[in-house]
């Protein structure tokens, strides 16, 4: 049996890291959210929660939030959708399955700019690869649409970013599915079961762990989304784009425009804590379940 | 390239044999990226410097267009930086609106190389924007200015024999060059603050460049119903109306807008003077760049010959160990020789005036040579109110410009987001 003192011997290096590194400095920005304060000298001047006050009175941090819930909900529906379809159809054994492995998650190892740049070519009205394929099909009306007019833009960066996070969730779908004995498919097949059943009947149960911790991901990088709409928006990120994190950018770091207001960004950031943390408790709350041994 | 630098080293010899820095670094944290030739030039410079002040050298860090943000956040980390540039806009609004950089009107005051004072060199309405509150806390080196640049070559097809200074007859002349089979105006959609330009001039043309200001600074927002707003607005709505913007620039982003204008398929574009060096590599050779002063609202209260611009500045952060030499390098930057190097190397407008600009924008050194005033971007709304400036009044424009909302739309909601700003600081 290892000792009291022992255990705290080898956790304090640990704790020493995360007090210094998340504790203490998730500390602070509560605080600092307290201050009116632009980073310039040490002109900061306490406020209380006026920060929160005007959050609360201001459309653009509305609309900040509409989008991300939107990114959260919608795009998320769309990520495990097609991650989940993807992993039924790898997982029916079709042939090159690692081919397939690769060639989804390839998006995951390219430059956010790289990718952003890419689909602005995708979108491009004029001899943009969507609208000349559309148009090569005989579907002129739909070949003359502008994926990137301010109606549209949104939806266009939601699709390209769906297709960016499905390929890094249906790896980690796959690895949960690669731990369930074949057996069990092996005996789902000699009762006749279906592509649909055995996904649903073994599939879902055995991978509910890696699900939930997929969903827990996918809460954190929605609340906390800021590349790849920033980079879609490339040198004015247009206000149909803004995410809570590109508006704390904004606020804070002003872009091309000198707002500097670090109080008012710090308190922005403390609703998405605030979010993500609570997204995420709701979530493991209704995912629990007891764990399967195999 | 060479008579240019020995003629500026013995400029510089001269310059310092008065002045003796002791071993010293000077912390330089640039607005430019490395590769670009503004960089270059800066560099160049800097080598000059240091081989005629062998005791002063460089450090430099290349931080591109965030630099201002990266330089506050370095300097509430204790770093000592002893010289930067970023934006005169920016500055203003930031770190010298801040009161966080050195007084520079000693150096304005003092004694040039090339004769008179450092202050005296610089365009009068350029310097006049670098003002404070009275004082001088950043002296701009470099600048551009907002014009509608075009393909002369085009217009002269088109039967346009002179550009117009009204805005009728710019609009007759945007509809010849659209009957010549060529788009008229090219723009970027997602580009906020491209577009709002047209607003912008066309605002300080009908009703004089502090409209904008005084309309942000009514409390109620009802400035914003003046009638001089909906001639505005309807006044861009017609061109979209009348097809000299292509319906699809919706669609556009930057900079599928301008590579429109490379490919010759539109004529113009309203833009800043860097688009003639953003594009050098994709026109055809010999192709003919032109740049127009936005023309005049007939019945209005501004000037045609007032322009927009958008200027780089050196400023000088509190606190600095090595401020003098910094001041010293700055002088020097802003020397004849080492302005020429950068007009014709970087092909940028430079702040003396008596430097001639590249042939390209030569259009823009005339624009800017008649120009009474020199109007600072979004008509000095970026520097007094950046966050209205850029989440309201640009956000807005964009909205009306791209028809995503009719002008009464906009109106009420600039009177109403207006009356909300302040209610909510």
């Amino acid at each position: 049996m290892i000792g009291r003192r022992l255990i705290g011997l080898f956790v304090t290096p640990a704790l020493a890291v995360y007090l210094c590194f998340f504790l203490i400095p998730t500390g602070f920005t509560f605080y600092f959210s307290l201050f009116e304060w632009s980073g310039f000298g040490s002109d900061a001047r306490f406020i209380g929660l006026d920060n929160y006050r005007r959050l609360w009175n201001d459309p653009t941090f509305w609309l900040s939030f509409r989008n991300t819930l939107t990114l959260l909900f919608v795009g998320g529906f769309f990520v495990f959708f097609l991650a989940f379809l993807y992993t039924i159809l790898i997982n029916s054994g079709i042939w090159g399955k690692k081919l397939f492995r690769l060639v989804f998650f390839l998006p995951n190892v390219v430059s956010v700019v790289a990718l952003s740049a890419m689909w602005a070519y995708i979108y491009n009205p004029r001899y943009g690869l969507l609208n000349t394929s559309l148009k090569a099909v005989g579907l002129d009306e739909a070949g003359r649409t502008l994926w990137t007019s301010p109606d549209n833009i949104f939806w266009a960066m939601l699709a390209a970013l769906v297709w960016v996070f499905t390929g890094f969730f249906l790896i980690l779908l796959l690895a949960g599915v690669d731990k369930i004995p074949p057996d069990m498919y092996e005996a789902a097949d000699l009762e006749g079961a279906s592509l649909w059943h055995k996904f649903w009947y073994i599939t879902v149960p055995m991978i509910w762990d890696v699900m939930t911790i997929s969903f827990v991901i996918w809460i954190i990088n929605a609340v906390k989304m800021f590349e790849f709409p920033f980079a879609f928006g490339f040198l004015q990120v247009p206000q149909q784009l803004y995410t809570l994190g590109i508006y704390l950018y904004i606020m804070g770091f002003g872009q091309r425009d000198p707002i500097y207001q670090l109080g008012y960004a710090t308190a922005i950031g403390v609703v998405m804590l605030v979010l993500a943390f609570s997204l995420i408790v709701l979530v493991r709350r209704l995912m629990r379940r007891d764990q399967l041994e195999f | 390239m060479s008579h240019i630098k020995l003629s500026g080293l013995s400029l510089i010899a001269s310059l310092t044999a008065s002045v003796a820095f002791a071993e010293t670094e000077i912390t330089y944290w640039s607005f430019w990226n490395e590769p670009e030739p503004q960089a270059q030039v800066l560099k160049a410079l800097m080598d000059e410097y240091s081989a005629a002040n062998p005791d002063v050298t460089f450090n430099v860090v290349w931080n591109g267009r965030q630099n201002q943000t990266t330089v506050r956040n370095a300097l509430a980390g204790g770093t000592s930086i002893d010289l930067m540039d970023a934006d005169m806009d920016g500055l203003n609004g930031g770190l010298v609106g801040q009161g966080a950089a050195v007084a520079l009107d000693d150096l304005v005051a003092s004694d040039s190389a090339d004769g008179g004072t450092v202050g005296e060199a610089i365009y009068p309405a350029l310097l006049a924007n670098a003002e404070l509150n009275g004082s001088i806390g950043q002296l701009p080196y470099a600048f551009y200015t907002y014009q509608i640049f075009y393909n002369a070559a085009q217009l002269r097809d088109a039967g346009v024999a002179e550009t117009p200074s009204t805005w009728a007859g710019y609009v007759d002349s945007m509809k010849a060059v659209k009957g010549s089979g060529v788009n008229a105006i090219a723009v970027e959609s997602d580009i906020a603050f491209y577009n709002i330009n047209w607003f912008n001039y066309l605002l300080a043309r009908i009703a004089g460049p502090d409209f904008v200001l005084k309309a942000a600074e009514d409390k109620t927002g009802e400035t914003w119903r003046d009638p001089a707003v909906r001639q505005a607005l309807e006044l861009e709505a017609a061109l979209w109306a009348d097809g000299l913007i292509p319906e699809e620039s919706k669609g556009y982003q930057w900079p599928a807008g301008q590579q429109t204008l490379a490919f010759g398929e539109t004529a113009t574009e309203l833009v800043g003077s860097w688009l003639p060096i953003e594009l050098a590599d994709q026109v055809e050779e010999g192709f003919e760049w032109g740049a127009m002063n936005f023309p005049m609202v007939e019945g209005g209260k501004g000037d045609v010959n007032d322009t927009i611009i958008y200027a780089v500045s050196f400023a000088i952060p509190e606190g600095a160990e090595d401020a003098d030499a910094a001041q010293d390098f700055i002088k020097f930057a802003l020397s004849k020789s080492a302005q020429k190097q950068m007009a014709d190397d970087a092909l940028i407008g430079v702040a003396n005036a008596s430097v001639e600009w590249a042939d390209v924008i030569s259009d823009s050194r005339e624009a800017v040579a008649n120009a009474k005033s020199l109007l600072s971007e979004n008509l000095g709304l970026k520097v007094a109110y950046a966050d209205y400036s850029s989440n309201i009044y640009e956000a807005m424009h964009n909205k009306v410009f791209l028809g995503q909302i009719t002008a009464d739309e906009f109106i009420d909601g600039m009177v109403e987001q207006t009356k909300g700003y302040w209610e909510n600081r």
